[in-house]
């Protein structure tokens, strides 16, 4: 408003429209500011106040303020878009290595697996029926197998014993002989394992028990 | 908030929108010291944006203490350095000049003349080139404007003008040595 006042001052002066008393004072004042003189002495130029230029002036002015604030908003905008991306390549990492560590276990278990299946392979015992015998186990010959498998020691050092034995009326296994030595271990073992196992149709059984290696 | 309490805020925060509140009050008394020198709209108008521009900048660096001063002073040299520039040369009054200069300086401190000090002031005036005197007599004694002491005197507006200015030095120097540096 001061500055209003101070401009409508000016032109008045510089177009005579001022009353000596107000000239004088306004003359007063230019004397003591250079730079209210400079500026009379400007607008006398250019023959009074230019309302146009001055508004022109004064709009060049709050859109340069305004592009300063854009820039501003746009520097700021560019830092939290910057700050986003950070946040999501971190997320992206982390969940990439989540991942990763949950894939790298499962494949050393995939390999354990593997391993163990080798094993079991290995350590499985087969039962093989020989010519001339008709005793079949009831539950089936990898049955069988399966069944020494989990109650054989283990301490045999000979890996094919043929067993030749007897089946009774109600189907259990007599006159067990394996055909090993009396004094080895595994001859007792064996007759054990066929008594308590599986029961048989047929009367006379010839087997080979492989065991693994 | 004043301008010395616009000025720290902007030199803390470097933000445009408080410069400009500060600089606002000034362009349109800028735009007629730009038109003093320049003699043209579109210059002028460039000038002080121009002048706008560097303030940015300066502002953070200089300490002021009379933005008003300061600006003015700026904004002179601004437009002269324009001249200088598309003109290559430029010739200024130097009496005008430094008139300015001293006003400026002088502002801040301004002595006060005490009651034996008029007694000196009368000698010091009839020692003024005639015009000067009669000017500097009819303008600060009489109150009169330029218009009518032009008119009194038939002389042009700004030779009144220029003799009260020059008259006012004068006298400022005459008076300060009768009163030792005062």
């Amino acid at each position: 408003m001061e500055n209003n006042y101070q401009l409508s001052r000016i032109h008045n002066y510089v177009q005579g429209l001022m009353n000596k008393e107000d000239m004088y004072t306004l003359e007063r004042e230019a004397l003591e500011d250079p730079f209210l003189r400079d500026a009379i002495e400007g607008y006398n130029l250019q023959h009074g106040v230019d309302v146009k230029s001055l508004s022109l002036l004064q709009q060049r002015l709050e859109e340069r303020i305004a592009s300063n604030i854009e820039r501003k908003n746009r520097f700021y905008y560019s830092w939290q878009r910057l700050a986003l991306a950070l946040t999501a390549a971190v997320m992206f990492v982390a969940v990439c290595t989540l991942l990763m560590l949950r894939y790298f276990p499962n494949k050393a278990v995939k390999n354990e697996t593997e391993v163990l299946l080798m094993d079991d392979v290995l350590q499985h015992t087969t039962v093989i029926p020989m010519s001339g015998s008709d005793a079949v186990p009831s539950e089936g010959w990898d049955a069988l197998g399966d069944f020494i498998s989990k109650n054989y020691s283990g301490l045999n050092e000979t890996r094919r014993i043929e067993v030749h034995f007897k089946v009774d009326a109600l189907g259990n296994p007599y006159d067990i002989f394996p055909q090993v030595s009396a004094e080895s271990e595994i001859r007792g073992e064996i007759i054990q394992i066929l008594q308590a196992g599986p029961k048989w149709n047929g009367s006379v059984g010839d087997i080979e028990i492989v065991f693994p290696e | 908030m004043d301008e010395r309490e616009l000025l720290i805020q902007y030199k803390r925060t470097m933000d445009v929108n408080v410069l400009g509140r500060l600089f606002s009050p000034y362009m349109s008394l800028l735009y007629g010291v730009c038109f003093k020198y320049l003699k043209d709209r579109d210059a002028s108008q460039d000038a002080v944006m121009q002048i706008f521009e560097q303030l940015v900048e300066k502002l953070k660096i200089h300490d002021v203490d009379n933005f008003k001063s300061w600006l003015y002073f700026f904004a002179r040299n601004h437009c002269l350095m324009e001249l200088r520039k598309s003109k290559g040369k430029i010739n200024v009054d130097i009496e005008q000049h430094t008139i300015e200069s001293e006003a400026i300086l002088k502002a801040a401190d301004d002595v006060r003349w005490e009651e034996a000090d008029f007694e000196k002031m009368e000698h010091c005036l009839s020692r003024l080139p005639e015009l000067q005197a009669t000017c500097v007599r009819l303008f600060y004694l009489k109150q009169m404007c330029y218009k009518d002491i032009g008119e009194k005197l038939n002389v042009d507006l700004n030779q009144v003008k220029s003799s009260i200015q020059n008259g006012k030095r004068n006298l400022k120097i005459c008076m300060e040595k009768g009163n030792n540096g005062k």
